[in-house]
């Protein structure tokens, strides 16, 4: 359940930058290669929140992202939607560009 | 030690105790649409989640690099032969080269005590409910044991195929093991860690004649998460396979700490 530690640290961050007013929306970018499930981070919040006026009315918004892919075999670019992947010249030796993005994109104030 | 970062070396060794959740109240809000409002009341962040164990984990690195420390950050499941590994492991390197190893359980220090054994020191962090190490555990380790210079450092995570993929300690790199007692798909079952290790230990070899348990088949499943990871086979209890362990280690060296992230930490397949 690493994504309890990972809301605890959202908040903190949050809550030491941003802890003036309360928040209605905190809009997350969850890379597919971050090794989070945006369903147990989803979760973990809503638990958590209960015990802090700042996020109390608060929900996460999650945008899913995908890394890009440059193919070394038959140069192709290609999005992958799940790790371990293969190219579709069947090879898995590709450069990866992004994806594991878990990062606080903007927050909404009541 | 902690003149950068301005943390306290008064600060007692710390295992952040994470209460049970009893109630699921899930409102599921993630690929839908996002909605924009009025700009008054729209804060810009752009803040990664992890940067406070990132920065943490920056600060060991930089230690450890400026202390010619060796760290290596140990993941397996439960059972793979970790604590075992690093038995035979210390009683062949520790004339040579002095060794320290931090035990990650959520209980007991069993694990500690066996390492203690061996003659080398061994500090046990109990992790409670917790289910990885994060990189503030391993800084307070480091406020109250002087780990010595030129030494190596193998931090024994707690056993989880999942979450500690995620937290960077500061080390070298990430070494996974993985015995035949397993399936060899393991890489493919939990991608995120064979993703982040340098390097792939297949232990209990000697157990082959005994095991369903193809190891071609699973070298390749672990390349095509990480076709560039290392892969040695081992029997941490026949010593077979050993030497080419033991050599994997000496080759390496405290390096520059731009390379260390780019290579290790957030591994990136080759172009």
């Amino acid at each position: 359940m690493h994504e309890i530690s990972l809301v605890s640290a959202m908040m903190d961050l949050i809550k030491r930058d941003y802890g003036a007013k309360p928040i209605k929306v905190i809009r997350l970018r969850v890379g597919i290669l971050s090794c989070v499930e945006p369903s147990a981070l989803e979760s973990c919040f809503s638990v958590l929140k209960q015990q802090d006026k700042l996020f109390k009315s608060c929900n996460v918004s999650i945008l899913v992202t995908y890394p890009n892919a440059h193919c070394s075999h038959c140069k192709r670019h290609f999005s992958i939607t799940q790790i371990g992947q293969p190219c579709r010249c069947g090879t898995y030796d590709y450069a990866v560009s992004g994806g594991d993005d878990l990062t606080i994109q903007d927050l909404e104030f009541i | 030690m902690c003149g950068t970062c301005g943390c306290s070396a008064q600060n007692k060794v710390q295992i952040q105790t994470i209460e049970p959740i009893n109630e699921i109240n899930s409102a599921p809000t993630h690929n839908e649409k996002q909605e924009i409002s009025s700009p008054s009341k729209l804060q810009h962040v752009e803040a990664q989640i992890l940067s406070h164990n990132n920065h943490i984990a920056q600060h060991n690195r930089d230690t450890f690099n400026a202390k010619h420390i060796i760290a290596l950050n140990l993941v397996s499941s439960p059972g793979a032969g970790k604590t075992t590994l690093l038995e035979s492991t210390l009683t062949e390197i520790n004339r040579r080269v002095p060794c320290t190893v931090i035990e990650g359980d959520q209980q007991t220090a069993n694990d500690a005590a066996r390492i203690a054994a061996t003659g080398v020191n061994a500090i046990q962090i109990n992790t409670g409910t917790g289910c990885h190490l994060e990189a503030d555990m391993i800084h307070q380790v480091m406020h109250h044991h002087e780990i010595e210079n030129n030494s190596y450092l193998f931090i024994e995570n707690v056993g989880n195929l999942v979450c500690p993929a995620l937290f960077d300690l500061g080390e070298l790199c990430k070494v996974a093991i993985l015995s035949v007692t397993e399936g060899e798909d393991k890489p493919l079952k939990y991608p995120h860690m064979f993703q982040a290790a340098q390097l792939m230990i297949i232990n209990k070899v000697d157990l082959l004649p005994y095991v369903q348990f193809d190891v071609k088949q699973c070298i390749d499943y672990a390349k095509q998460v990480n076709p560039d990871i290392e892969v040695i086979e081992v029997s941490a209890t026949s010593k077979l396979g050993l030497d080419d362990w033991l050599s994997w280690l000496e080759r390496l060296q405290p390096i520059n700490n731009q390379e260390v992230r780019d290579g290790c930490a957030h591994h990136h397949h080759h172009a």
